[in-house]
């Protein structure tokens, strides 16, 4: 058989249409005999389970009534199904119930195998079993034999008809294969003739003949279509070749003539070059190419003249350039050449060289780059310099400069340090504060500024001009005019105020918004712009220093450091002076007391030295007799009412003195006072009216101590009140206070005093001609009391002469007593007179206070008592402490940096009492007013003491608190 | 379609059902009453009575009207059975009292007067009345036990259940006798 490739066009289109429709046919045949046989066993298997169902279905009855012939009935209806050979009905037990075979013949059903599941082919048998079930349970089952020969026949008559389809489609596809390959093959094979008779006469003029519309057909008319084409080919070419002549004898001719055009450029530009060259020999600069990708430079003869190097002696490549620049100007040109090959803008640059002589040179380059279309350097010009000369002459003149800024400075120096020195040595001169602000202000002018205020705060708090200067004296009234207008108030914002609130300094580059007004009567007195500096001295800023500068002057550094040293050292000097002044101050009312107590003492020693001397002479009568030991007893009296005020300042320096407070009533009291002074009172023919409301309420008060201050205020009316005048005591519920207010027509208090009236040793007139006695303690004593009581006192006057008011005010008990005189809150007396202090044995006390002496002191004393005490210096260590040692009894200051002693006994309670949350607390306080007794006790303490405790008393609240664990 | 191992469980669980039944069970044919006693259980099953009010799971009554032929095969057969989750009950009734409460009364009388009174006494009521004496189903009753062959079958008045308002399964009805249509 010849190979596929060699056979005949006609052999080949038969082959094809055969081949193709057998293998579509076969394997089409065979899958459908497949899927068809398939689907029928699955009909078959299925159909099968149907009938079991319905048998099954149909017998539960049967089964359930153990009715037999019922049962056999209904296998009975399997003889529709002519493969069914054989049935059986299994009762649930596995017994079997009924039979059935096609051909009636007996038949012994095969053991129920429950292990075996419906499993339908065997060869040609399916055997099935089919469970019967009623009201989800099991009453039996179904068993069907059935024979499917059908199946095997079934697949021989698909085989047989499969081979029929085959062989005919075969036979058809030969006959129409034969009839159409004629039709496709006759047409080609004429062409190939026609193309054959082409090649071999070279005759492009035959055509091809025929072809219908199909690919032959096209194939025929592009064959035909290229031969045209080829012809037409030809003649073109003919046609070239004698027009290329023509040509190639016109450029011949256009040559000559450009040739002739060239030769008289080239004589011009030579001259031009000549020119050039003269030019840049005059001007000493040179021009330079340099062509980058061949790297050849190229230089003009001045330019190899300014290097002072020969043509020939240069190495005309870049490197050759570098080499003869200045080595430590290498790096820089190289960059310079690189960032405009980056940026392809022109650079400029110095740089020196040096020339073969040795002497060097600086050149001023400059230099353009070329770039190609993709953007890469391709060729470098420029022009290179001689400027050496100019170079030289700067570098002389910016020498010049700096040496000429280096003498200022030194001068500046010079003269700051002397200034500085002049300020210190000034400032050094006086102790007398109104001098050194005075000084102050002198120094800044004219060195600092046009014009210098000194602002300082004075005791009360009040804004003093404490210094004004100007540096034109004559204009000095006028600026004092405009510093009285403008005296800053503590509402603004801006300006010395603030400065003094923030310690921070402000500059003001034009008139204050708040002097706008007078912008012009201020720019005559040389105001321009204005730097407020703080007065600070020991964290404390208590002033500020203005520094004015004309309109048009700058501010400059140097100034303002200088006027910062000034305002500096004015604020220590201003310090310094006020510490001496109030040290003098406090020397001299201590000098003043000693007098005052030593006249006093001796005034009431002098009648009782002199009464007694004459009692001893035994010459009196009885009247005077009665009268001198009246005397002698009022007067030591009055010098042990002096020594009783004279130790209770002590006591209250001490922080000694205790109260005994009780829910009281005030108006007792005041009735007792008065009782008091009532005779001294009519001695000097004053009215005492007293104005007692009854139904005030009661305070928590020391009976005495209060008796004692009312006694003070109505002595001290008295006192100071001229004969016939008049006294006032009035008591009365001012909201949550009572009041007592005395009033009196006296001598009145002079403003200025009104501040100082409660310090002690202080007495509006302390000269030795006064007319009124006293050492001037009442009133520090009465202050102190109060407010030991949580009250405040407070004195009032409208002038001298015009009377004064002293208000008293106590808060009421917030705790109404139970009888009069009982105790309104459990108090250290109580605990005291309550408890021994067997209890203390071994008590673990843990003792909580931030001062190191208040801790060494009650851990000593309590160790005395035979505690066990632990002290710990914060509330955090205290809560450590709590939860891990467990002690008994919890001894806690309040004042503590961080978390105080209210927020650490809060702390304590929020614990669950296993934690500790209930142990005895008490609070151990230097704040003993009502309030804070209140505080303590409402955030958790059991007991409230005032500090300093007594050792028996601590001992006591011990005691008692420890029984209460 | 079951899975395998499923379907093989099923069989198992089948197999040991069989094998734990008691020996005699399997081995000695059941007495009579035993049979009676669960066909009255099977009746239950393929017979529909009308929708009761009250409670869905109310106990299902079988009782026993006189003279009780079963003893305690009765008991032992429906003990621990169920209808739709009805427990079922026996009780054993000496009057006609009560038994319109009853879902199914065995009436165990052979007396012909005493059947056509109970026929007539529950007429209006649900009540499944089945009875042994011969021809109990004709006299009113509704099914009547008889004895074929050693077996035992049962008639139907289909009628007279009809009347009761109780439907009976044609898978029943396939099994009996259809006696006595129209007779009271």
């Amino acid at each position: 058989m010849k190979p596929l490739r060699d056979l005949s066009l006609r052999a080949k289109l038969r082959r094809a249409a055969v081949l193709a429709s057998g293998t579509a046919l076969l394997p089409a045949s065979i899958a459908f005999a497949t899927y068809d046989l398939y689907a029928f066993r699955e009909t078959f298997v299925r159909r099968l389970t149907t009938s079991a169902q319905i048998v099954g279905a149909n017998s539960i009855s049967a089964l359930l009534f153990m009715d037999q012939d019922a049962a056999r009935t209904n296998l009975a209806a399997l003889r529709a199904e002519p493969h069914v050979v054989a049935a059986a009905i299994y009762a649930d037990n596995g017994s079997v119930f009924a039979t059935y075979t096609r051909d009636g013949e007996p038949f012994s059903a095969p053991p129920l195998e429950p292990s075996t599941p419906t499993g339908p082919m065997e060869g040609s048998q399916i055997r099935l079993y089919h469970p019967i079930e009623f009201e989800n349970a099991r009453v039996g089952t179904v068993y069907i034999h059935s024979d499917v020969r059908e199946i095997g026949e079934r697949v021989r008559r698909y085989a047989g008809i499969v081979a029929v389809v085959s062989l005919g489609s075969f036979l058809v596809a030969l006959v129409i294969s034969s009839r159409f390959q004629k039709a496709i093959s006759t047409p080609i094979l004429h062409l190939a003739e026609t193309a054959k008779v082409v090649s071999t006469q070279k005759d492009y003029s035959v055509r091809a003949a025929g072809g219908g519309h199909d690919e032959v057909g096209q194939l025929v008319t592009t064959f035909n279509e290229m031969l045209a084409q080829i012809e037409r080919r030809d003649a073109e070419l003919e046609e070239g070749r004698s027009s290329l002549e023509r040509r190639v004898v016109e450029r011949t001719t256009d040559l000559q003539k450009e040739l002739a055009e060239r030769r008289r450029t080239e004589e011009a530009l030579k001259r031009s070059q000549g020119l050039l060259a003269e030019a840049q020999k005059l001007a000493r600069v040179g021009s330079w190419e340099w062509d980058i990708p061949a790297n050849k430079v190229t230089w003009s003869d001045e330019l190899h003249h300014l290097f002072g190097v020969a043509p020939g002696a240069f190495t005309s490549t870049f490197e050759g350039y570098l080499s003869l620049v200045f080595p430590d100007d290498r790096a820089m040109v190289k960059r310079a050449i690189e960032e405009s090959f980056r940026s392809g803008r022109p650079f400029s640059f110095d740089h020196r060289a040096l020339r073969p002589d040795g002497s060097v040179m600086t050149m001023q380059s400059y230099g353009s780059v070329v770039k190609d279309e993709s953007g890469r350097p391709v060729r470098m010009f420029g022009t290179g310099q001689d400027v050496s000369e100019r170079k030289a002459a700067e570098e002389e003149r910016a020498q010049l400069i700096r040496e000429q800024a280096a003498r200022a400075e030194a001068e500046t120096g010079r003269r700051r340090s002397a200034f500085l020195a002049e300020v210190s040595a000034t400032l050094a001169e006086s102790l007398d504060y109104d001098a050194v602000a005075a000084a102050a202000a002198r120094l800044a002018v004219p060195e600092v500024a046009i014009w210098c205020t000194v602002y300082t705060l004075d005791e009360a708090g009040q804004l003093q001009v404490a210094a004004l200067e100007h540096s034109d004296p004559t204009l000095l009234p006028k600026v004092r005019e405009m510093v009285n207008r403008y005296m800053p108030t503590p509402d603004q914002t801006r300006g010395v105020w603030q400065v003094i609130r923030t310690g921070q300094s402000d500059y003001y580059t034009d008139v204050p918004e708040t002097a706008r007004a007078d912008a012009s009567p201020l720019s005559d007195l040389g105001y321009g712009s204005a730097l407020l500096l703080p007065l600070r001295a020991r964290q404390n800023t208590f002033g500020a220093m203005i520094f004015v500068k004309p309109p048009g002057q700058e501010l400059s550094a140097d100034i303002h450091g200088l006027a910062r040293s000034l305002a500096d050292r004015a604020a220590v000097a201003l310090d310094n002076a006020r510490l001496y002044r109030e040290a003098q101050e406090a020397n001299r009312l201590k000098d003043e007391f000693l007098a005052t107590l030593s006249h006093e003492l001796r005034t009431p020693l002098n009648a009782i030295v002199g009464w007694s001397k004459l009692l001893r002479l035994g010459q009196l009568d009885a009247a005077t007799t009665a009268r001198a030991i009246e005397t002698i007893d009022r007067n030591a009296r009055a010098q042990t009412q002096l020594i009783e005020d004279i130790l209770d300042v002590s006591r209250i320096v001490a922080g000694k003195l205790r109260l005994n407070l009780r829910a009281t009533d005030l108006a007792p009291i005041v009735e007792a006072a008065l009782d008091a002074v009532r005779p001294a009172a009519e001695a000097k023919e004053i009215r005492v009216e007293s104005v007692l409301d009854r139904s005030v309420g009661q305070v928590a008060a020391d009976a005495d101590r209060l008796q004692q201050v009312i006694w003070n205020l109505l002595s001290n009316a008295i006192k100071f009140t001229p004969r016939g005048g008049r006294v006032q005591v009035r008591l009365e519920r001012v909201n949550s206070h009572l009041e007592v207010a005395v009033a009196d027509t006296g001598i009145g208090i002079k403003p200025q005093f009104l501040p100082y009236v409660f310090e002690r040793f202080r007495q509006a007139d302390s000269s030795s001609t006064r007319p009124h006695g006293g050492l001037g303690l009442g009133l520090a004593i009465v202050k102190h009391l109060v407010e030991l009581h949580g009250g405040t006192v407070e004195a009032d006057s409208e002038g001298e002469g015009r009377g004064a008011t002293f208000r008293m005010k106590v808060p009421l008990s917030p705790v109404s007593a139970v009888g009069r005189g009982a105790p309104a809150w459990p108090t250290v007396r109580d605990a005291s007179s309550a408890e021994s202090h067997a209890g203390l044995n071994g008590l673990k006390v843990l003792v909580v206070d931030d001062e190191p002496d208040s801790r060494d002191i009650l851990v000593t004393v309590l160790k005395g008592l035979g505690a066990a005490p632990t002290a710990v210096k914060t509330a955090e260590e205290a809560l450590t402490h709590l939860a891990q040692q467990r002690p008994d009894v919890l001894l806690s200051d309040i004042e503590m940096p961080g978390t105080d002693g209210y927020e650490l006994i809060r702390k304590v309670r929020a614990l669950p009492a296993e934690s500790g949350g209930r142990i005895p607390a008490a609070a151990l306080t230097a704040y003993a007013r009502t309030e804070d007794r209140l505080a303590a006790l409402s955030a958790g303490f059991q007991i409230h003491m005032a500090k300093p405790v007594q050792p028996d008393e601590l001992a006591a609240v011990l005691a008692s608190l420890a029984t209460r664990r | 379609v079951l899975k395998g191992g499923r379907l093989l469980a099923s069989f198992l669980a089948m197999a040991l059902t069989v094998l734990s039944c008691p020996r005699t069970a399997a081995l000695e044919p059941p007495s009579e009453y035993e049979v009676k006693a669960a066909f009255l259980y099977n009746f239950a099953r393929f017979v529909e009575w009308p929708p009761a009010g009250g409670a869905a799971n109310q106990p299902f009554i079988v009782a026993v009207l006189g003279h009780d032929p079963f003893g305690a095969t009765l008991d032992r057969t429906l003990a621990g059975k169920t209808l739709e989750a009805r427990p079922i009950v026996v009780r054993r009734l000496a009057s006609l009292d009560e038994a319109d409460r009853v879902h199914i009364l065995f009436v165990g009388t052979s007396d012909r007067a005493q059947a056509a009174q109970v026929a007539r006494t529950l007429a209006g009521t649900h009540v499944l009345t089945v009875g042994e004496m011969p021809g109990f189903a004709e006299l009113g009753g509704m099914i009547g036990f008889r004895t074929e062959r050693q077996r035992v079958r049962f008639d139907i008045n289909v009628a007279q259940a009809s009347r009761a308002g109780l439907k009976i399964s044609s898978q029943l009805l396939k099994l009996a006798r259809i006696v006595g249509a129209d007779r009271p």
